[in-house]
């Protein structure tokens, strides 16, 4: 099986984003119309929606097919409909770069977009094909709350010092979505308040949990020699990689509950093409899947920024906050923002985007030079994950 | 000669205190308490339970299963069918739902001794909040397995009938409580004739009688009739319907010594009886009974709100979560093995175990040849576990765990019969079948797991 590096290929070359909300008075057609809007306007001109030769789209359940996009923009084109869980958004900006690449098109667009809001319910939900009625029809809380006892239990954390680690990567990210006019929730959370909440599912309290919003974010793909035709501040796609696994983890005897075996294959992979060695040291950034506390604790080792076991040493360290040595979620995450499923994993890309180009306000970080982004969906022992590597020079 | 080779009863876990009826509802305050099925028990799941505990071999030999209850979980379609699947009955081995009075239990008995096979009787009995079928009733199971083998614990003698067309106890197919005349017009009614069938009976002070009706005044005119014989007393926590007539006989064959004459009487639309002979086997099956009696788990206190909700007599707030979606019976119809059995698929190659089955070996690749491996007699591991507080059920909390079985297959369960707090990595569970829920008028069977009791 082989994967050939695309390091360096393509670059983005425009982004918008809206807010992260509870649109009530948006639909899924308004939302893409004012995120490209917003991706086109900033170009002051280089770009005009004719210029961009195919579209995909990435949405779970707020569209189907190629019209969630080429209706309200009002273009006739090659457009695909991508979903990959919650890896949907970054697997269209995945598509949109190989089509690039290929040389098929000069300009491509990925769009993502989700309209949580309208359904009624709380918490995420799933239209499930017909059938038997024998699986555990796990909520997303419940299936993530599974890593935190077993993550405890192997490497000797007890409930206060588990619950503290978790504490902290909820109030950190809280705070750095205070500095976002774009996230859902926007002011800091204290410790005491995140600690008594009530109960969602296992040691999860509601703060453990990410929220449910309404969003849209769009970017724009040209070949790297192209990319200043368009900005002074292109982002130079690395690495892409995306793993989609086995399910053995819920079905066969040695999965232990406290990593991602396809979220470490998907790193491992995307490092090889981007030429990393060392993650820790030479990722400036990182946007990572924190739909809940525990998964980001995970995270951090799955993706190599923590040796294995030692994570939850490095959150309380303050080595992942907005002003430690590698700052994790600058923009808020999943927490700050919500998971309009669709849109997430490009609002990702938002944030490097902006870190990038000097243009993230009050959570700028000095001279960035490699950012990563991170989407997982599925659950714990049966998911699909998405890196990808950005940054802002060649080689 | 045919007997009785084997004979089980179970009773839900749950109990609920009498007295909290009078405090909700201001009525007669009544004392001790009734069981209570769980919600997510039906008179299917609870047949299943009870054949259970019968020694597997019978099981497996059975030529016929009947089963009898008055509230069936569906009709028109077969709720016997479930029960021969989940308890892995041949294929070729009839099943029928003898239905819908509270005589199915005789009819079911009878028709099990004819065809030398199971008959099990299980029922959810109450009625109209405040009344007396509520306060007295309960939920239970019971199963009999006949056969003409020389190990039978009690060797039938003969059975008597008489049925009488009598409008005593009876409901509407649409309705869900049962209405009866004044108990003493039925005790009037059938006296004479319950007179006189116990009269032509061989009955002795070593006789054992077990006498079940819906209306206590006739038996206790029974009762009165036997001289000095022993009379099984009425049950503890209620009267469930036609499995009152298998937990009666059990309880006589509890106190039977060898050679003692066991009458069991039904009155109801008429009196039935059988008069049977405990035999020497006796004794061993009286030892098999007090060990399974032993691995009951200890009883859970029912609160009455739950009751009535469970029931259908209290709509609840819920939260804002999806309907369940049904089964479909396509894919319920392919992996009935799996659904009703847990049979998992043992591949023929590398011996690798999945559950559920799949169509490729996940230990060596090979298409399509699987064996069939029952999984729902095994102990399982928890491997880790959740409370889930978002999902909606009528018996918070809900827990779910991930199970491994020690032969490489793993599957995930919702815990049933349980406090949340006995739920830890490492805790050996039980499968036990029950009814998920029910949806666009759809149930959802499947297995649970619940502790084992450790004693």
């Amino acid at each position: 099986m082989s994967s050939n590096g695309f390091k360096d290929r393509v670059a983005i070359v425009a982004m918008g984003c809206t807010k992260f909300k509870d649109h009530w008075d948006k639909s899924a057609d308004d939302l893409v119309v004012d995120a490209v809007e917003e991706c086109i306007s900033q170009t002051n001109g280089r770009i005009e929606l004719k210029d961009v030769d195919a579209y995909w789209v990435g949405t779970q359940g707020s569209g189907m097919a190629g019209v969630t996009v080429s209706r309200p923009l009002h273009v006739s084109a090659p457009v695909t409909r991508i979903e990959n869980y919650c890896a949907t958004g970054s697997d269209s900006l995945r598509n949109a770069a190989y089509a690039v690449g290929s040389g098929a098109y000069d300009m491509v667009m990925a769009v993502g977009v989700e309209k949580l809001k309208d359904s009624p319910y709380s918490g995420l939900t799933a239209a499930w094909p017909p059938a038997d009625g024998t699986r555990v029809d796990w909520t997303a809380p419940a299936s993530f709350s599974l890593l935190a006892p077993a993550y405890a239990k192997k490497f000797g954390l007890d409930n206060e010092t588990m619950r503290d680690v978790l504490t902290h990567i909820a109030w950190k990210s809280h705070q750095n979505g205070a500095l976002n006019s774009r996230a859902q929730f926007r002011k800091g959370v204290s410790k005491e308040t995140i600690n008594r909440s009530p109960q969602i599912a296992g040691q999860l309290g509601v703060f453990d949990c990410s929220g449910v919003s309404d969003g849209s974010a769009a970017a724009i793909v040209v070949r790297a020699e192209d990319a200043y035709k368009y900005t002074d501040t292109p982002m130079f796609v690395k690495a892409l990689s995306l793993v989609s696994g086995t399910g053995a983890g819920l079905r066969v005897s040695d999965y232990d509950f406290t990593s991602f075996p396809e979220v470490e294959a998907s790193a491992i992979e995307a490092y090889r093409q981007a030429g990393v060695t060392n993650p820790r040291s030479e990722i400036s950034f990182a946007e990572v899947h924190d739909c809940f506390t525990p998964t980001e604790l995970v995270l951090m080792e799955d993706l190599g920024f923590s040796e294995r076991g030692m994570a939850w040493r490095d959150v309380l360290d303050g080595l992942f906050d907005l002003g430690g040595a590698l700052p994790i979620n600058p923009d808020g995450g999943l927490k700050s923002f919500g998971h309009p499923i669709g849109a997430s994993g490009l609002r990702m890309l938002f944030e490097c985007w902006l870190q990038f180009s000097g243009n993230a306000g009050e959570r700028q970080l000095e001279n960035p030079s490699l950012g990563l982004t991170h989407n997982l969906g599925g659950q714990p022992g049966e998911c699909v994950s998405f890196v990808s590597i950005v940054g802002n020079n060649l080689g | 000669m045919t007997g009785i080779l084997d004979i089980t009863q179970y009773t839900p876990r749950g109990l609920m205190q009498l007295s909290q009826i009078a405090s909700l509802l201001g009525t007669p305050s009544g004392r001790g308490a009734r069981f209570v099925a769980n919600f997510d028990e039906d008179t299917t799941t609870m047949s299943i339970e009870a054949i259970r505990m019968l020694d597997s071999d019978l099981v497996i030999g059975a030529s016929a299963l009947w089963m009898a209850t008055t509230s069936p979980a569906y009709m028109v379609k077969s709720n016997a069918t479930a029960v021969h699947a989940a308890t892995q009955m041949r294929r070729e081995v009839p099943s029928f739902d003898v239905g819908v009075s509270l005589r199915a239990a005789f009819g079911s008995m009878r028709a099990a001794h004819d065809s030398r096979g199971i008959a099990v009787m299980s029922d959810t009995w109450s009625g109209l909040p405040g009344g007396e079928d509520e306060r007295l009733g309960a939920d239970a199971a019971g199963a009999v397995v006949f056969g003409s083998d020389e190990n039978s614990i009690a060797i039938i003698k003969h059975w008597r009938s008489s049925s009488v067309e009598v409008l005593e106890r009876w409901k509407l197919p649409t309705e869900i409580d049962s209405q009866s005349w004044d108990d003493r017009f039925g005790t009037e009614a059938l006296g004479a004739i319950l007179n006189s069938l116990l009269e032509s009976e061989n009955i002795s002070d070593k006789s054992i009688i077990a006498i079940s009706s819906a209306n206590p005044r006739s038996a206790s005119l029974a009762a009165g009739l036997v001289g000095s014989a022993r009379v099984v007393p009425n049950m503890e926590h209620g009267f469930s319907g036609v499995a009152d007539t298998v937990l009666k006989l059990t309880a006589a064959l509890e106190i039977a010594q060898p050679g003692d004459n066991i009458l069991l009487v039904l009155i109801s639309d008429g009196i039935e009886l059988v008069m049977m002979e405990a035999t020497e086997c006796i004794k061993d099956w009286q030892e098999k009974h007090e060990n399974r009696n032993k691995q009951r788990l200890a009883k859970h206190a029912v609160k009455y709100a739950d009751f009535l909700s469970w029931r259908g007599r209290l709509s609840k707030q819920v939260p804002r979560r999806p309907e369940p979606q049904a089964p479909a019976s396509p894919p319920s119809f392919r992996n009935s093995d799996w659904k009703f059995g847990l049979a998992a698929a043992k591949c023929i190659e590398c011996g690798a175990v999945h559950a559920p089955p799949e169509h490729r070996c996940r230990g060596c690749g090979q298409v399509g040849n699987f064996d069939s491996l029952s999984l729902s007699r095994l102990r399982g591991t928890v491997v880790t576990f959740t409370i889930d507080k978002l999902a909606y059920t009528p018996a918070p909390p809900l827990v779910l765990v991930v199970v491994d079985f020690g032969n490489g297959a793993r599957a995930s369960f919702e815990v049933t019969d349980s406090d949340s707090s006995e739920i830890s990595i490492g805790l050996e569970v039980e499968l036990v079948f029950r009814r998920i829920n029910t949806a666009a008028g759809v149930h959802n069977y499947f297995w649970k797991v619940r502790p084992i009791p450790n004693f």
